[in-house]
Parts: structure tokens; sequence; C-alpha cells
């Protein structure tokens, strides 16, 4: 059966419905007839008669229940109380804004690297430090400062077994380490101590020990 | 405080809609009282007249615009929406039911016709009741076409937007729809 486009549908149904087949004029008779018997027509036009006069009967007509209307209320009432955090969760973002957010975050992931942050790091390289047992045998080489470099050299002198016992300590010292100072302060209560155990004599014979004590920073 | 009262009947469905999203219950009420009761009979066309089906379903209608009335598009046409949710739904719940084999049990169980004679519009009623059996044959899509057009009398662009179609091809299917049911309810008879 041939197809018919919406043209030519909607002129037939037309015709059908505004007038009886035998009103037709010879011209619209030939286009009904090209796409329609006479029965086709006459049925089609009784069918638009009926169902344009039907109704539904009044008894077959269903109210809804007071109950329905209660519930949903109750429902309401309930949704309404979590309506802003549901609003929040369900709330609609566009698709440009969110790739656009992204877009902004991937950028920014650039900019703000950890470099361009301004922060200072300290690298100390730190060899266990180990100080004079023996303070009275001992005999300090170097003083624990010198202005260039950043290494400190500690020599302790056995005298019982009268052999050199080399104790070295090694640090970077950066501007300002806490490390220098640090040193520094035991460095004094070394001096001290060797002091106190050698009570009533003075420093001057221990020229090394006295050039232990250094300037504070 | 009457003077800066919103008179919701005189509102739009669109604007209800709107008052709905910022959770106005008397907007809830006026379109409950617009709707309910097409959209329930709507439903019992397609549901073989099963009153606690369409109830449920008229329920369920709702309370999807309770839940998420952001949903509905404000460029459109809130009955048009309205019928495009309602007919999905039941699209939905054809696909779980059997419903086309209900009508024919409904008669053969009961022994009598959905709708009853009397003595005022007996041909009305033999039509109804025969074209309801032809209807219930029907594939769903061609049932809810059907009743939007001649029940509901929506017009063929808001039939269109309902279920989401080109109005040249519910034209179309109206109108062999139309030529078939016809042929099948034996309107005319020649003398």
């Amino acid at each position: 059966m041939e197809k018919l486009t919406p043209p030519v549908i909607e002129e037939l149904e037309l015709l059908v419905k505004l007038k009886e087949f035998d009103a037709l004029n010879s011209n619209e008779k030939a286009f009904v007839l090209k796409h329609l018997t006479e029965v086709e027509y006459h049925t089609m036009r009784k069918f638009y008669a009926t169902i344009n006069t039907i109704s539904l009967p009044k008894k077959h007509e269903i109210l809804p229940d007071e109950e329905l209307k209660l519930q949903l209320m109750q429902r309401f009432q309930s949704n309404k109380s979590t309506f802003k955090i549901s609003s929040f969760l369900n709330a609609k973002i566009p698709l440009y804004q969110v790739a656009a957010a992204a877009i902004l975050f991937f950028v920014l992931g650039f900019v703000f690297t950890p470099k361009s942050i301004n922060q200072t790091s300290v690298h100390d390289t730190i060899q266990v430090v180990k100080y004079l047992v023996n303070p009275i045998d001992t005999s300090f080489k170097n003083a624990l400062q010198s202005p260039k470099l950043a290494t400190k050299n500690v020599i302790a002198k056995s005298q019982k077994q009268n052999k050199i016992k080399k104790t070295e300590h090694y640090y970077e010292v950066q501007p300002r380490n806490p490390i220098e100072e640090y040193h520094r302060q035991m460095a004094i209560m070394q001096v001290n101590r060797v002091k106190r155990e050698k009570v009533g004599s003075s420093l001057a014979n221990e020229p090394e020990i006295s050039g232990m004590i250094v300037p504070s920073i | 405080m009457a003077l800066f009262a919103i008179k919701y009947s005189a509102k739009s469905d669109e604007e209800l809609m709107l008052l709905l999203c910022k959770k106005e219950q008397h907007a809830f009420e006026e379109l409950y009282a617009r709707y309910s009761k097409p959209m329930l009979n709507y439903f019992a066309r397609l549901m073989n007249f099963d009153k606690e089906k369409s109830q449920d379903m008229l329920h369920d209608l709702f309370l999807k615009i309770i839940e998420n009335p952001q949903n509905f598009d404000a460029k459109r046409k809130f009955s048009t929406w309205f019928y495009a949710l309602a007919s999905n739904m039941i699209k939905n719940e054809y696909k779980w039911l059997q419903i086309r084999q209900d009508f024919a049990e409904y008669e053969l169980e009961s022994g009598k016709p959905m709708f009853e004679n009397n003595k005022d519009n007996i041909d009305q009623i033999e039509f109804l009741n025969c074209l309801n059996r032809e209807l219930s044959k029907l594939d769903i899509e061609l049932r809810t076409l059907f009743t939007l057009r001649f029940f509901e009398e929506k017009s063929i662009k808001e039939i269109a937007e309902i279920m989401n179609c080109p109005e040249g091809t519910i034209k179309s299917r109206i109108f062999y729809l139309v030529k078939n049911l016809s042929k099948q309810l034996q309107l005319f008879k020649p003398e």
C-alpha cells in the first residue's frame, strides 16, 4: 500500500470530517478515490462523527481519593524540611561551567607549582658528633669556628694510649643554622668542664682549649 | 496581610511550577486541584479502568513534581510536560504488565462489558465497549496516541511534544489508526 504524505493525509482528513462522499466534487472525489475506497471513506466519516459526540459516561469518571491528597501533602511537608540539602545535591551545573572550572584548576596547577612558593630549606649533613670523654688528657686542635669553611675538626689526643684518637664531626653550615650555635655552646661546655677538672689551673698553658672559646654569632 | 496574598488560582501552570520549586505549598495544592482528576482519568483509560492502579500512578506522578520540581523545563508548556511524564509512566507500566490481556480477561471473568448500557445512550456505550476492545489489542504507543487525540483532545503539536515525535508522524499514525479502527468497528454498514 502506498504511504501517504502528511499534506495528503491532512487533506483527506479534512474532507472526511467535512463532507459526505456524495457531496465531494469531481476533483475531490478523484483525489479521495486515489487513496481510499468509498467504503473506507464512509467508515472513517462515521467514526469521526461518533467519536466527536461521545463522552465517557459520568459514572465511569474517577475522582481522586481524599487520602491521596493527604499523603501527598505529608510528603510535601517532609520534603520541605530536607529541601536545602536535596536542592544542593540535585543542583544542575551547566556543562560549560564544569569545563571552565576544570580548565581553571589545570592552569592554576601550573602557576602555583611548589617551586613558586617562597620557602627555605636547610640541608644538613651531620656526622655523629662525639664529644671528648677524657677531658684531662684531651687537647683540642683547631678552633671550632672557622670563618670560611663549614667543616669542623676536633682532634682528641689520648695521653694514656699515647696515640691520636680522631673524632671528627662534619657538617655543612647554612646561614643562621642553629647547629652552629649548638656546637659553639657544646664547645664552651667542654672548655668549662676542663677548667673545672683542672682546678686552680689557668688556661694559659692550654692555648688550644682557650682557642675554643669562640665569639657568639 | 490579605493585600499581599498571592492569588494562586490566577497563576498559570508554569508560574505555579516555579513557585513549587520554592516549596510553596499552595502552588502544589492548586496544581493538584487542576490536574488530579484529568490525570487520574487519563491513567484510568490507559490502564483499563483499574481504579486502584490509576490512583497509585497519580500518586507517583505528583510525587515526581514534589521531589524534583526543578526537572520541569520552564520553556515548555506544563500540561504537555506533565502528560509526557504520565505517558512515560504508563509505557513503563506496560513493560511490566501485560495489560492488553487484562481487558479481555475483565470481560471474560465478569461476563459483562466494561460500560453497561442504559436506555439513553445505548449506541454510544456499545461503541465505547467495542472501541475499548479494539484499543486493548493495540500497542501502548497507539493507545496513548488515540487517548491523547480523542479523549484528552490534545492538538497534534501537543501530542508530538508529549510523545517526542515529529508532527507529520503523529498525523500519519492517527490517520491510519482511525482507518483501521473504523474498519474493525464496522461502523458503516452499506445498505
